[in-house]
């Protein structure tokens, strides 16, 4: 029912504009001679984008170059070149979290600043076609900063053969999730299986990002202003990372780990996507990015054997699906500032993101999470858009301090997971260090 | 006699295991990249896997034979620009007995130990003031930075095996340094030479931090490809194996050929076969 | 004489310039950067402090001291098991030095020396996942161990980190020792079989004696090494978990690189730095009577 709902009020935000055909011809200038480049994640969207932007070289006369780094490359990569002024690369993809480093480093060429002054068409920026909890992302200080474009959710991956034999719905609850994981772990049925379950526990980003993922699901908050809807998550960010909802959202954790397969403690992104690939897990909550790789028949065992479902959440909280996914920024240095924005704009609008959707990539606008051919290629749309409704865009902090926070967090996570402190202790902690953090750096008194 | 024989074998026995032990993870990672993803991944483990499905490596080369190449351009260039400012002054703190050699030669070594993290940063300043980033040359550069202190000490304890009477004698009959060091050192010091070149090369081949941070597309070398394989998202490993056996066959070849010079390169010269 | 000079300066200034401005810049710019509070996304707000970085990661927080604990223990136990395992294959590789294959196998052997850090980390990220790897396997299969997280949980993690450095580097040791092996006169073999002493009183009385200084050296130069142990902890276990696996190297890797303070980086750089010239100020002093000891060899 609820979807109905939403999914009836985001067809009155579209702006019917935005379907009709762009004459790019008239609306992108000549680039000839110019070598566009762009600095990406090596995420599974890659493939897709270096398929269509021949397109844009074909009408531009530009030739693009699209590189792909691993994320803590890419990032190491982008703020060390651009806190030295460097124009090597003129679009730069940055994860959302990223704005707030990218804005103190002065890397970002606002893209409001860039289609005022030009007098862009509305329709072909289309910026209330972007679905609001990952456009949100894009904006800092109230100024849209980059194009959104690669919006990831979060869904929870189960396996319907598994769950039909049993007789089993989706889970919905953490309890259902908990009593499916004990059902399917040790399960003599199913020899195949290794655990129920299986989350991202290793030190670091995996833990500390996992925090941030559930922590709204479970019924908590991470500081004192950030929860949906909040008007301004920064105005107080006193830490509630050791309250009560916390401490039992960790708790709950631990508890999970023995439907887990044994060695979870060390699982990261990649191991835990491969164990439900492989056919060792029966659950898994995953970014909708990869999703389309768990078709995909070279890499995967499960082939049109899983279903997606809603974010789960804890009895008597609402499911806040976690978002998170790429932005497309002008490079502050580059030396092709006309070019870039034509191809960001290009990339960005309404019709060539489908095509790129089509060509394997994640949705991240209202029209193509409706678009039939969409839906027929990626039959998981439909889930997918209502958790892209239901996700909170400030669900991780996204100001300059984000990377250290999730890191230290991420150490004292990983520290109750694998029973070097208790819940309490290390939420404690967890606290107290990012408390020290944030006063350090002028982010509370 | 017979005794011997039997413990001969015994021991050729073990060292075959312990053999085994150093190559097995290597040994799979190969056999891994002639597999698909799933069979990566199987279990049980597909033991032995079918040598004609080389996809993995057609699909990584496709996207990285001009990073291979300039892995190759660089690693060549900085050996020998490495050995062109080295062996010079190896000769130097051998033969010429000037005051404070002892010092120079120390404190030539301990540029060496910042650790490559630390200097990343002020490099990366230093060659964007000087206008050379984003080309090979610039890395050549650093990685012959890095690489002179341990190619002056490994050559320069050749020189010294080289008897002071031959160089006396030609400097009595009036040759000058520079003759005597290209038609008498370097030519008697070749194993010398041969070791600080295999581990140059090595290094440069290694090298990754410095190069994600000065490398733009057309000059990027292999590891930082190799790198890029493990994203957030996903590990593809079809490429992280095809890309670990072609990085690790200079390295192997260099081994089989050059072996015996392996153990003065990495005592710094300090021990010779 | 003047030309002579002139010559001899072009064999050895080139290089003390080339050195100077590239070697020398970076260390007095981490030294600089190591006095302010500075944050790389925002350079030109850097301020002075003095010693603060350094009373900060010493004394005021838990992780720097443990990751020194960390490098330390890490060092010392791989040295250890590569001494003991490295003198046991070079004793055996030098019985068999005359056997046919003897050669080859050891040329197998060394091959993990001379690998890319980065691919030796990736393939035990391969080998090393507790639900597919091939290692759980066979732990499970042949030997009924129950699969665990080699690199997740504290103590095994550090086994794992301190076996993979192990595998890299015996050879090392191996080949270090077996070259102290050769230097062994034949004679005194000889005298010994004679006097009829058993293989213990060769190895305590002959053989250890005479590579003691190998080992030395083995041992200082593996320490600076250790000292920068880097890659294998960034591919597998990332220092966790927890901070159990965190090294100095990959703190200040994560401090500035992660984090950006590049201020506080700096000073564990420069910390580092330290304890490297002190090790290598020994190993030189090591090296140079090694040398001497061998001669014109």
């Amino acid at each position: 029912m609820l979807r109905k709902i939403l999914l009836t009020c985001s067809l009155f935000l579209l702006p019917m504009n935005s379907l009709l055909a762009v004459e790019w011809g008239k609306e992108l200038g000549d680039h000839s001679g110019v070598d566009l480049k762009v600095q990406s994640i090596m995420d599974p969207y890659i493939d897709a984008v270096k398929e269509i932007s021949p397109k844009f070289e074909s009408i531009t006369g530009a030739s693009v170059t699209v590189e792909g780094f691993g994320y803590d490359g890419l990032h190491e990569k982008q703020i060390v070149a651009c806190s030295q002024n460097d124009g090597s690369y003129d679009v730069l993809f940055i994860d959302g979290i990223w704005i707030g480093e990218f804005v103190e480093a002065d890397c970002i060429e606002p893209v409001e600043d860039i289609w005022t002054a030009e007098g862009t068409d509305k329709s072909i920026v289309a910026w209330d076609d972007y679905i609001g909890s990952f456009a949100g992302q894009a904006i800092w200080d109230d100024k849209k900063m980059c194009l959104p474009f690669g919006g990831y959710w979060h869904m929870l991956h189960y396996r319907t053969d598994l769950f039909e034999a049993e007789g089993l719905e989706a889970p919905k609850t953490f309890d259902d999730v908990l009593a499916a994981a004990k059902l399917f772990k040790d399960n003599p049925k199913y020899p195949e299986l290794e655990g129920g379950y299986a989350m991202n526990m290793a030190r670091g980003s995996a833990a500390g990002q996992q925090f941030y993922e559930w922590i709204y699901s479970a019924g908590g908050k991470p500081w004192e202003s950030n929860y949906p809807g909040s008007p301004d998550a920064y105005a107080d960010q006193r830490g509630l990372y050791n309250s009560a909802e916390s401490v039992a959202f960790i708790e709950w954790m631990q508890e999970m780990i023995n439907y887990m397969p044994p060695g979870v403690e060390q699982y990261a992104w990649d191991e835990r996507a491969k164990a439900f690939t492989q056919g060792k897990v029966a659950m898994i909550n995953n970014w909708s990015v990869r999703t389309p790789l768990f078709n995909d028949p070279e890499i995967s065992k499960v082939k049109g054997k899983f279903g997606v479902a809603l974010f789960p959440h804890a009895a008597g909280a609402e499911s806040v699906p976690p978002v998170g996914g790429w932005i497309a920024c002008v490079n502050k240095h580059t030396k092709n500032k006309e070019a870039a924005w034509d191809y960001l704009k290009w990339f960005a609008s309404p019709e060539i993101h489908r095509e790129w959707v089509l060509a394997g990539a994640p949705p991240s606008r209202h029209s193509a999470m409706n678009d039939p051919q969409i839906n027929a290629e990626q039959p998981w749309t439909p889930v997918l858009y209502e958790s892209s409704l239901r996700a909170w865009q400030e669900l991780r902090p996204r100001h300059a301090l984000t990377f250290e926070l999730i890191e230290t967090l991420g150490i004292e996570v990983n520290k109750a997971l694998t029973g070097e402190s208790s819940a309490k202790e290390a939420m404690d902690t967890a606290n107290k260090k990012i408390d020290r953090l944030l006063k350090s750096e002028g982010y509370i008194d | 006699m017979k005794a011997s024989v039997k413990k001969k074998v015994i021991l050729l026995v073990l060292a075959s295991f312990i053999t085994l032990i150093f190559l097995a993870p290597n040994l799979w990672m190969l056999f891994g990249s002639f597999k698909s993803q799933n069979a990566m991944f199987a279990l049980p483990p597909v033991w032995i896997p079918d040598f004609t499905y080389i996809k993995n490596f057609t699909i990584m080369l496709s996207q990285s034979y001009t990073y291979l190449l300039n892995s190759i351009i660089v690693t060549v260039c900085s050996t020998i620009v490495s050995l062109v400012f080295s062996l010079p002054t190896a000769f130097g703190l051998t033969f010429f007995k000037f005051k404070g050699r002892f010092f120079l030669a120390d404190w030539i070594l301990s540029t060496r130990m910042l650790p490559p993290v630390a200097a990343a940063v002020p490099l990366f300043i230093l060659f964007k003031y000087l206008n050379l980033l984003d080309s090979l040359f610039a890395l050549v550069i650093v990685y012959t930075a890095f690489n002179i202190p341990f190619a002056v000490w490994v050559s320069a304890s050749f020189f010294k095996k080289i008897p002071y009477d031959l160089i006396e004698a030609s400097r009595i009959e009036g040759a000058s340094w520079f003759h005597i060091f290209l038609k008498i050192a370097v030519p008697l010091s070749k194993g010398g030479i041969a070791t600080v070149a295999i581990f140059v090369f090595i290094f440069s081949w290694n090298e990754l931090l410095i190069a994600l941070f000065f490398t733009v597309s057309e000059s990027r070398t292999f590891p930082i490809f190799i790198s890029a394989q493990v994203s957030q998202a996903q590990i593809i490993w079809g490429n992280v194996a095809a890309a670990t056996v072609i990085q690790s066959i200079p390295p192997i070849l260099l081994t089989i050929f050059l072996q015996k010079n392996i153990v003065s390169g990495l005592t710094l010269g300090a021990v010779k076969n | 004489m003047k030309n002579e000079k002139i010559e001899k300066l072009l064999f050895i200034l080139p290089t003390c310039l080339f050195l100077l401005v590239i070697s020398i810049f970076p260390f007095l710019y981490s030294v600089y950067l190591s006095l302010f509070q500075a944050k790389l996304t925002k350079m030109h707000k850097k301020f002075f402090i003095g010693w603060e970085n350094y009373q900060i990661i010493l004394f005021e927080d838990d992780v720097f001291p443990t990751a020194i604990k960390n490098t330390f223990m890490i060092a010392f136990s791989s040295i250890t098991i590569e001494i003991i395992l490295g003198f046991i294959m070079a004793k055996i590789f030098f019985e068999i030095r005359h056997v046919k294959f003897s050669n080859a196998l050891r040329t197998v052997t060394i091959m993990p020396i001379m690998l890319t850090p980065l691919c030796v980390g990736l393939v035990f990220l391969y080998i090393l996942n507790p639900t597919l790897g091939i290692f759980s396997y066979i732990l499970d299969t042949f030997f009924g161990i129950e699969p665990f997280a080699y690199l997740g949980e504290p103590l095994p993690a550090q086994i794992s980190i301190i076996a993979i450095n192990s595998w890299q580097w015996t050879p090392f040791m191996m080949i270090l020792l077996l070259a102290g092996l050769m230097t062994v006169p034949n004679e005194q073999y000889e005298a010994a079989k004679i006097d009829g002493a058993n293989w213990f009183h060769v190895m305590t009385k002959i053989e250890i004696p005479s590579i003691l200084s190998f080992v030395l050296l083995g041992v200082v130069l593996r320490l600076i090494e250790c000292i920068r142990l880097f890659d294998i902890i960034y591919i597998t276990t990332k220092g966790g978990p927890g901070i159990a696996t965190e090294v100095m190297a990959f703190f200040t890797y994560r401090t500035e690189f992660r984090s950006f303070q590049i201020g506080t980086g700096s000073a564990s750089a420069v910390i580092i730095l330290i304890i490297s010239l002190i090790v290598t100020t020994i190993a030189v002093t090591l090296l140079r009577r090694v040398e001497k000891n061998e001669g014109l060899s």
